[in-house]
């Protein structure tokens, strides 16, 4: 039996679990692991001989295939499980893991397969992708009920009416340090690594007798304090520990009584699983405390709650033949037994990901992996696969070894590593983080305040500091945008508060901020879209309210202004948030039905989109990751930070070469794709348009800035104040409208 | 023409910045130029990686127009005229070898960079002299590495500098340049396959950035 799981971490409970059971019910069954971190010895034993049971990674499954004799050694398979398929589908680990289950099905007689997942919004695609040309075939078997689930929002004192997205929810610390002292073991969720390193820090100048008992634990720190701490965890010696999605899952941490999540989890399924991570064993209830950072996530704390009752949870996309990752495979395949392009071909249709994969497509693949793809047909320095009689394999030792060290998809930013100046070391940092860093600076991470000591060859030496104090570096990347299901609930939710009788605590709270709104504007329904206009002396306002994320948002308020400036050229800025999106303009539009009409058109809406962002820039640094999995970019021996030099171009450079002198690469494309798909999230937006259409609008003169339009005017200036000269203007604005809200009161 | 472009002034030497990614040393007649990098894409289809070629003749066509535009009687590179063994190909020392047999009234100077070394030095063309560093007008030392030299001002290349400007907002823009500072000039890198890292030049600082066949300069 083959065991296949997500994470390293989780194979290691998995074999303990599993042996457990085999101990008592058949102890003549060899469990094994085999994963990235297993010795040369295990490997060799292996090779010659599988365990009965086998557990191991997507990753170390592909390994395994680039190596010859693979078929003999696998043959005698009976059983498949997937395990926690609910993370690999969205992600090209799941494609990859899609190839390995097919080149399985060739090379045995009969295999069962099984796929282990949660719930997910889309679990019958789920089902389809893991069985591919099978999928006819399968049965689907649920666990009955589900987890037992108590959501309690920590309400602040005072409710903003005014909120902004620009503290950390740390107003809330005392509450939170008194759960965390009446629990037995908690974790602390934040949604950016930046908050984590700034909770963590809080807490312990609060507490300083938590020192050794609280931990902090997230992407950027090093593996081995993170293994530290995880070890700690589920021995219970932990009192908290302040994490990010890093421990989303992973090990079973039972003596984890409490979780807290600090921030909207901007998505249902997110909420769901972090709330799981307590009272793990089954029948156990979870519990999960709330912190609201600004009074809206009030909203989405009570949206999310709904959202969990009703189970809509959100579905996980499966990417579309991915090419990049085909390539791999391809080489993969040719490292290890070698193949036949026709019967390759039809192996690979048999998947989900590559059903649709045309002949040309492969074609073109093939030539990319053999020669080089039609560019490269003249030079004969290029040769990595060797056609024998129709046969192909990889021959040069070299080569082998050096695709072995690139199997996989997970791709690792270009990141400083942080060492003490003994050795230690701490973890990464981006490099643009510490290109603002002078040596004899300081700065947090990993929890410690640390000073800059010398830079060299990415590798940033520094020593603990003196300081109390410093700048806490941030991390691209970590912002996630609202889900549509959490934002449908939203909607719901400021419906409700208009409509129904009791609304919930957490609506009820954050009365004093929407009956203003109300006051000032309207609260939309959902078949509403309202548009707020206002003259400040900055210009005209446009707040337009469509509720569909951050990253929607941040495409349709470009669209938009591209489109008003067609009406009558101006001068824009933008302002973006989860809710809706500003457009200062220095002309005022009439906003007639006309050019309502003409805004929201249907047509020539990705050609705009295109038009108006800088997506070739975007494709570009997309191109980092395909151009490592494809094999473009070689990214050196594991655990050496030494890489062979001559080989080293960055993923920019490499898109600029090829697409000025080979411009039909289909990766390029595949990159384009990718950002009209992932980045800009094209399909939502077309969706986004036609809900805007569609609904009623409702144009609003009003008399002062909302305070649904507050944090966007907030946003906004950010961008161009340092923070210092920042907070005062707030205060200032903030003391401004709480003044005139008050008038209103009176009168 | 040449007189509109941007230049610098350093111990009475004038270097004007050409489009072409090089200097134009006045007083000297000379070029100067700096990681070229020359079969750099080969190396990697070496190492069986697709990189398909095109690079090199565009980087002769530029290394051209420089010449054609200053007249210069002397070119110095200034380390990393070849990648690596691996891409040195007939190919790519032939093509390089005839540009230069074109020229035979002019002087051609290489100091040695690191990967002149792994590549094997260039005897394949004997016209090339190669040294390991040069003094020029007992004020200027010409060297690979961008290290200082009490009483000299240097002028290096090897780092491949980049400036990152920033726009309004999020917007900012990495750009490769020439870094000249109180007594050093670090050159940008002239090859079109190479990529670049950052400084963060102080105040007096010049940086000039050569890009689509037009060059800026920026004075901190």
């Amino acid at each position: 039996m083959l065991w296949i799981t997500p994470l390293r971490a989780l194979a290691n409970d998995t074999l303990r679990s599993i042996k457990t059971a085999v101990d008592e019910l058949c102890p003549w069954f060899s469990v094994e692991l085999r994963t990235g971190d297993s010795s040369q010895s295990t490997r060799k034993r292996q090779a010659e001989k599988l365990p009965t049971i086998f557990i191991t990674t997507p990753e170390s499954l592909s390994l395994m295939i680039s190596y010859p004799g693979f078929e003999g050694r696998f043959r005698s398979l009976k059983v498949v499980v997937v395990d926690e398929w609910h993370e690999l589908i969205g992600s090209k680990r799941g494609v990859l893991t899609e190839l390995g289950l097919a080149r399985i099905r060739t090379v045995t007689e009969d295999i069962r397969l099984w796929g282990v997942s949660a719930t997910l919004g889309n679990t019958k695609k789920a089902l389809e992708v893991l069985l591919g040309r099978w999928s006819e075939e399968a049965v689907m078997i649920g666990s009955g009920k589900g987890k037992n689930i108590e959501i309690v929002t920590l309400l602040p004192e005072i409710i903003e009416r005014f909120p902004w997205a620009g503290h950390l929810g740390i107003t809330m610390l005392k509450p939170v340090i008194d759960i965390i002292e009446s629990s037995n073991s908690t974790l602390l969720f934040t949604n950016t690594r930046y908050q984590a390193e700034i909770w963590y820090h809080k807490i312990l100048d609060e507490k300083i007798e938590w020192a050794g008992i609280l931990g902090l634990h997230h992407g950027s720190m090093d593996k081995e304090s993170r293994t530290a701490v995880e070890q700690l965890l589920s021995k219970g010696k932990m009192k908290c520990v302040v994490c990010t999605s890093s421990l989303d899952l992973g090990v079973d941490f039972s003596p984890v009584d409490t979780v807290i999540q600090i921030g909207s989890p901007k998505g249902i399924a997110r909420l769901m699983q972090r709330a799981g991570r307590s009272g793990h064993q089954p029948g156990a209830k979870s519990r999960l405390y709330c912190v609201p950072t600004n009074s809206f996530e009030l909203v989405e704390f009570s949206a999310a709650r709904s959202g969990i009752e009703k189970g809509k949870i959100e579905p996980r996309t499966p990417i579309e033949k991915p090419l990049d990752v085909l390539a791999q495979h391809i080489v993969t395949v040719a490292t290890g037994e070698g193949f036949r392009s026709d019967d390759l071909f039809e192996e690979v249709k048999t998947t989900h990901s590559f059903r649709n994969l045309s002949e040309q497509e492969w074609e073109w693949t093939m030539e990319f992996v053999i020669k080089g793809g039609k560019a490269l047909k003249a030079y004969p320095e290029y040769s990595k696969i060797r056609n024998e009689e129709g046969f192909y394999v990889v021959e040069n030792e070299t080569l082998r070894r050096r695709h072995r060290m690139s199997i996989g998809t997970i791709t690792s930013e270009t990141e400083v590593i942080v060492k003490f100046m003994n050795g230690g070391s701490l973890g990464t940092l981006e490099e643009n983080f510490v290109s603002r860093l002078k040596p004899g600076d300081s700065f947090i991470f990993s929890g410690r305040v640390l000073e800059y000591h010398k830079l060299v060859d990415m590798v940033l030496y520094v020593k603990k500091s003196d300081k109390k104090n410093g700048p806490v570096p941030q991390w691209g990347g970590g912002r996630m945008p609202l889900s549509t299901e959490l934002a449908d609930e939203v909607r719901i939710k400021l419906r409700e508060f208009q409509t129904a009788g009791n609304p919930g605590i957490e609506m009820s709270a954050i009365s004093p901020l929407l009956d203003l709104q109300q006051k000032w504007s309207v609260i939309p329904m959902e078949d509403e879209l309202l548009i707020e206009k206002k003259k400040t002396t900055e210009g005209f306002h446009l707040f337009i309210y469509p509720f569909e994320g951050k990253l929607v948002h941040e495409g349709l308020s470009a669209l938009l202004a591209y489109r008003l400036s067609q009406i009558q050229s101006a001068t824009f800025s933008i302002s973006t948030n989860d809710y809706g999106f500003e457009i200062l303009s220095t002309h005022e539009y009439e906003l007639d039905n006309e050019q309502l009409e003409w805004l929201f058109a249907k047509e020539n809406i990705v050609e705009d989109v295109l038009e108006v962002t800088n997506s070739t820039e975007m494709a570009q640094r997309k191109f980092r990751d395909i151009a490592r999995i494809a094999g473009l970019v070689f990214q050196g021996y594991p655990r050496s930070s030494k890489k062979p030099k001559q080989l080293q171009a960055s993923g920019a450079l490499l898109f600029e070469v090829l697409s000025k002198y080979d411009p039909g690469n289909l990766l390029i494309k595949q990159a384009e794709m990718e950002v009209l798909e992932t980045q800009l999230e094209v399909s939502r937006l077309m969706d986004a348009m036609k809900r805007m259409r569609e609904s009623r609008k409702s144009i609003i003169d009003v008399p002062f800035i909302t305070p649904m339009a507050f944090p966007l005017m907030v946003n906004r200036m950010r961008e161009k104040l340092t923070s210092e000269k920042l907070s005062d203007r707030i205060a200032k604005l903030i003391a401004n409208l709480e003044n005139a809200a008050e008038k209103e009161d009176f009168s | 023409m040449i007189n509109d472009l941007p230049q610098i002034k350093i111990k009475d030497s004038t270097f004007i910045a050409l489009p072409q990614k090089a200097f134009f040393w006045v007083e000297e007649f000379t070029l100067l130029l700096s990681d070229i990098h020359f079969g750099k894409t080969a190396t990697f289809r070496a190492a069986g990686i697709a990189i398909p070629e095109g690079s090199t003749t565009d980087d002769l066509k530029r290394l051209s127009d420089a010449v054609e535009l200053t007249n210069a009687k002397k070119i110095i590179f200034l380390g990393d005229l070849i990648h690596h063994r691996t891409g040195k190909t007939r190919l790519i020392t032939e093509q390089l070898k005839n540009w230069i047999e074109e020229r035979p009234d002019k002087e051609f100077i290489l100091i040695t960079g690191n990967h002149d070394k792994s590549s094997d030095g260039i005897s394949e063309i004997p016209q090339i002299k190669v040294v390991d560093e040069l003094i020029i007008r007992n004020k200027f030392l010409l060297r690979h590495h961008p290290e200082s030299q009490k009483g000299f001002f240097v002028i290096c290349g090897h780092l491949h500098p980049a400036v990152r400007l920033r726009g309004t907002g999020h917007d900012s823009l990495r750009l490769a340049c020439t870094h000249f500072s109180k007594n050093m000039a670090v050159l940008q890198a002239f090859g079109s396959f190479t990529g670049t890292s950052i400084v963060r030049p102080e105040p007096g600082d010049t940086v000039f950035m050569a890009h689509d066949g037009e060059v800026f300069s920026i004075k901190y």
